[in-house]
């Protein structure tokens, strides 16, 4: 029997490479060149990798997404009995600093700039139900998903994760002056994996739909928006001292509520045309659709780029969730 | 005047987007800008956070056309109408200017020339008022160049001895850049941008090229090799070559040689161990000079030592190199003079109280066949009158006549062991009168006034003899030689009389040999001559026929 050295996922450029043998290695594949992060070298076995591209318009909210979602990664400890965290990168060292201090200003974070997106590398042990994980993702701007060919190079997990964030925002499609619809971000989507000749049959694609904003959409369905509101895991991790924590049962039954709410939020989407359309579209496509609602912030945004208190993002942790339980189950 | 053109790039709201779309996209762009570059520069610009709303980002590229792009970026507060209707804060502009090679050749390839002092756009609304509506055209920017000294250069923190290794990552650019390879310059926005100014400018401008830059790459995946130097508030693995900006040093182990530019690394090298930073940013434009005419050679670029490099500059760096230019020196000359020879001329042009201009134009011109090599082996030969072999003399003669030098092929025709009296008298015909005048200060050593006989340079020659003593033998041989050139007449001056009252009769019979058939020759010459040749007796039977006629 040869020993067989084991082989690992490169976070850049998502090709499979030999475990590098020293802790302080980069990807040997010409053109990367990424310095691996030691700690995802580390444990990697232990606490294997979660790709999720994100996809969406420009002020969609992806941004401030990624900033809310870190700061409930970084409070699950409260929550979960075993969870720990680490961010493995020196950007997602930043985005967790900013996160505070932005958290304590009320500020946002300005638009996202075009070129490629730094490589947020979380990783994130004792999750109940689904044990270690380690998110990796880039932040990138609305513009790439103009057009109905999204450029790779900008999009880096699209082709090759099977579980992507689709970030719509109904109020400002009610807004927009650019002629845009719901369908054209699914068509945008389904016409760039095409083009890279991506088989949609071989093997099914998953679409977390992040419906963000909600808590300014003025016709959200009183239960959604009951549901927005209600965040016990907001309310549990910004909370001090002793709070309940999240055992199996506890998960299992959050997950439930998560399919129903799931639910609703395609019914509510598809009460127009375009909704209907995008839906569709996906079903044609053999992709299979989840739906959540969040609300990044908490609070509508005031002139000045500013919150008129500190955030209180809800249900942030929803699409990841979908997205663990999306991957575990492939 | 330099005239650029210009693309514009920021934020936008889809009512002042040319697209019609949200987002970071280019306004504005010139007209002769191409699909190709517009979409090269927008890969290069499009990434900038932008930390607070007083920073600024500048960067500096080529294009595959060639052509140069210097690179401006603002933060700006974002306009709600214009940029983000949602209102997030900061957003950026970039303002770029987009250069011909020769237009950039004009500004020394410095990009500070240009970015330290055109006005660049730092407000949106500004752009919209000077351009016009969404889907103008951005003008050609015309900029008038100031020069740009090294007073506008500031070594900050940086001693001699960290400013030669900076110096010698910059002109290592185009192999690092070629190596994937980058410098990592760390530091506030400020000292990064110093650094790279005095980068720039420690660089000779043919280099400079190579030394493409963006000062904020923080937050944006930048692949090394990309720039020769991208600037970052703190240290980031990646393997780069690192370069504190705020403390003025290079933090990387780095080789310190640059193949090609030896000479100029060793001089500043040399000038950094006891000079002051700011006098070495003062010297470098003349040692960039220096070393560029040395590299370039060829005679022409003699000419502009005076106008280009300072005295006391050029002085120093001659010194400093004294081996190298003396070797350069021997080299050239000792295949035409011969090696003893041309040792002598050194310490001939060693003595000249111009000798470093001396040696380093000779370095620059690298032959013994330059009008300034020339004159100085005519000098040394005028003033040392050396002991040379008839074939080195022969050497110079053909050295003199190939690059006209009259006064170098009639002394080295004239002064051999065996003199070449026809090529002495043709080169002598061709002298100026100050040629003449200098030649004929050989007199008596080693020229003998014979040697001098010409119908151009008589009166001169007549003049020169006046003050100079003249043996009897020497005296016969210029009446031989005026009377060779036909110049016989010229017996009867005042100059020469005097001479012919002094021959003994051996040396009279023999003038008046040549001379008694000459119908030019006045009577009293010959009266003279023949006096001269039988004395006493026949003068005073000579004397009483004179007499009795009278």
């Amino acid at each position: 029997m040869f020993w067989r050295r084991p082989r690992l996922i490169c976070p850049n450029c998502l090709c499979e490479i030999n475990a590098p043998k020293h802790a302080a290695a980069r990807c040997p594949r010409l053109g990367c060149d990424f310095d691996l992060p030691p700690l995802y070298l580390d444990e990697y076995r232990q606490v294997p990798p979660v790709f999720v591209q994100i996809f969406g318009w420009s002020g969609t909210g992806k941004t401030v997404f990624l900033y809310a979602l870190t700061l409930l990664l970084a409070r699950m400890s409260k929550v979960w009995p075993q969870y720990s965290y680490s961010p493995s990168t020196t950007p997602t060292v930043r985005t967790v600093r900013e996160v505070t201090t932005d958290l304590e200003r009320g500020v946002l974070p300005q638009p996202t700039p075009l070129g490629l997106g730094e490589l947020y590398i979380m990783l994130l042990r004792g999750m109940e139900r689904w044990g270690g994980r380690t998110l990796i993702t880039r932040d990138c701007a609305g513009e790439y998903f103009d057009s109905l060919q999204v450029p790779l190079e900008q999009a880096p997990f699209l082709l090759n994760t099977p579980t992507a964030f689709m970030f719509v925002s109904p109020i400002d499609l009610r807004n927009n002056t650019e002629g845009r619809s719901l369908n054209m971000l699914m068509d945008n989507y389904i016409n760039t994996l095409l083009s890279h000749k991506v088989n949609f049959n071989k093997k099914r694609r998953s679409l977390v739909v992040v419906v963000t904003k909600a808590d300014i959409i003025p016709d959200l369905p009183a239960n959604l928006r009951q549901y927005l509101i209600h965040d016990p895991i907001w309310n549990w991790a910004n909370t001090q001292g002793r709070v309940p924590q999240m055992d199996a049962l506890s998960m299992a039954t959050y997950l439930e509520q998560m399919g129903r709410v799931s639910d609703e939020v395609e019914a509510w989407l598809q009460r127009d045309a375009a909704g209907q359309t995008f839906v569709r579209l996906a079903k044609h496509r053999n992709i299979d659709l989840r739906f959540s609602v969040i609300s990044s912030t908490g609070a509508p945004v005031e002139a000045g780029n500013q919150l008129p208190a500190q955030w209180e993002p809800r249900r942030v942790l929803d699409p990841f969730f979908w997205a663990l339980e999306l991957q575990s189950r492939a | 005047m330099i005239r650029a053109s210009q693309l514009l790039f920021t934020r936008l709201e889809p009512g002042y987007s040319p697209r019609r779309t949200a987002g970071y996209q280019t306004w504005y762009t010139s007209a002769d800008l191409a699909p190709g570059e517009t979409k090269e520069i927008e890969q290069r610009i499009q990434c900038y956070w932008p930390a607070g709303p007083a920073d600024r980002r500048l960067q500096c590229f080529t294009l595959a056309s060639g052509r140069v792009v210097l690179g401006h970026s603002v933060a700006v507060m974002a306009d709600e109408e214009i940029n983000d209707r949602q209102g997030r804060g900061l957003i950026f502009l970039a303002h770029c200017l987009v250069l011909s090679r020769k237009t950039f050749d004009e500004c020394e390839n410095n990009p500070f020339a240009i970015l330290d002092s055109f006005p660049f756009y730092t407000s949106v609304r500004d752009v919209l008022k000077a351009i016009g509506p969404v889907g103008s055209e951005a003008p050609q920017a015309e900029h008038v160049l100031r020069r740009y000294g090294g007073s506008m250069v500031s070594a900050g923190p940086w001693g001699g001895e960290e400013m030669t290794k900076l110096l010698s990552l910059a002109l290592q650019a185009r192999q690092l850049t070629g190596q994937r390879r980058s410098l990592l310059v760390m530091g506030s926005p400020d000292a990064i941008a110093m650094t790279l100014r005095l980068a720039i400018w420690l660089t000779p401008p043919g280099e400079r090229l190579y030394c493409s830059f963006d000062t904020a790459v923080d937050r944006c995946p930048t692949p090394q090799g990309q720039y020769w130097a991208v600037g970052l508030p703190a240290r980031q693995g990646g393997g780069y070559i690192e370069v504190d900006a705020e403390g003025g040093r290079v933090v990387s182990s780095v080789a310190t040689s640059a193949p090609g530019h030896d000479l100029y690394l060793r001089s500043l090298r040399a000038w950094a161990r006891r000079s002051q930073a700011a006098e070495i940013v003062d010297r470098v434009p003349d040692l960039q000079r220096m070393a560029l005419l040395l590299s370039e050679g060829g005679s022409t670029n003699v000419g502009t030592i005076d106008e280009e490099v300072r005295k006391e500059v050029r002085r120093e760096f001659v010194t400093l190199h004294r081996e190298l230019f003396e070797r350069k020196f021997l080299g050239a000359f000792e295949p035409v003079v011969g090696k003893e020879a041309a040792t002598q001329l050194l310490r001939h042009a060693d003595a000249s109280p111009d000798d470093d201009r001396i040696l380093l134009e000779i370095a620059i011109d690298g032959s013994a066949q330059s009008p300034r090599a020339v004159e100085l082996i005519t000098d040394w030969i005028l003033s040392d009158v050396p002991t040379l072999r008839d074939a080195e003399w022969r050497r110079l003669c053909d050295l003199g006549g190939r690059c006209r030098a009259w006064r170098l092929r009639y002394l080295s025709a004239a002064l051999a062991d065996k003199p070449d009296e026809s090529t002495r008298e043709e080169a002598l015909s061709r002298l100026t009168q100050t040629d003449f005048a200098r030649v004929a200060t050989l007199l008596p050593r080693r020229l003998a006034p014979a040697d001098l006989v010409s119908r151009q340079h008589i009166e001169a020659l007549l003049a020169r003899i006046d003050r100079v003593p003249m043996e009897g033998a020497a005296c016969v041989e210029l009446c031989k030689a005026l009377a060779r050139h036909g110049l016989a007449r010229y017996l009867d001056a005042p100059q020469l009389r005097r001479h012919l009252d002094t021959l003994d009769s051996r040396e009279a019979g023999q003038v008046l040999k040549v001379v008694e058939r000459d119908t030019s020759v006045p009577q009293a010459v010959l009266d003279v001559l023949q006096a001269r040749q039988q004395p006493g007796l026949v003068a005073r039977l000579i004397q009483w026929g004179k007499d009795a006629r009278g």
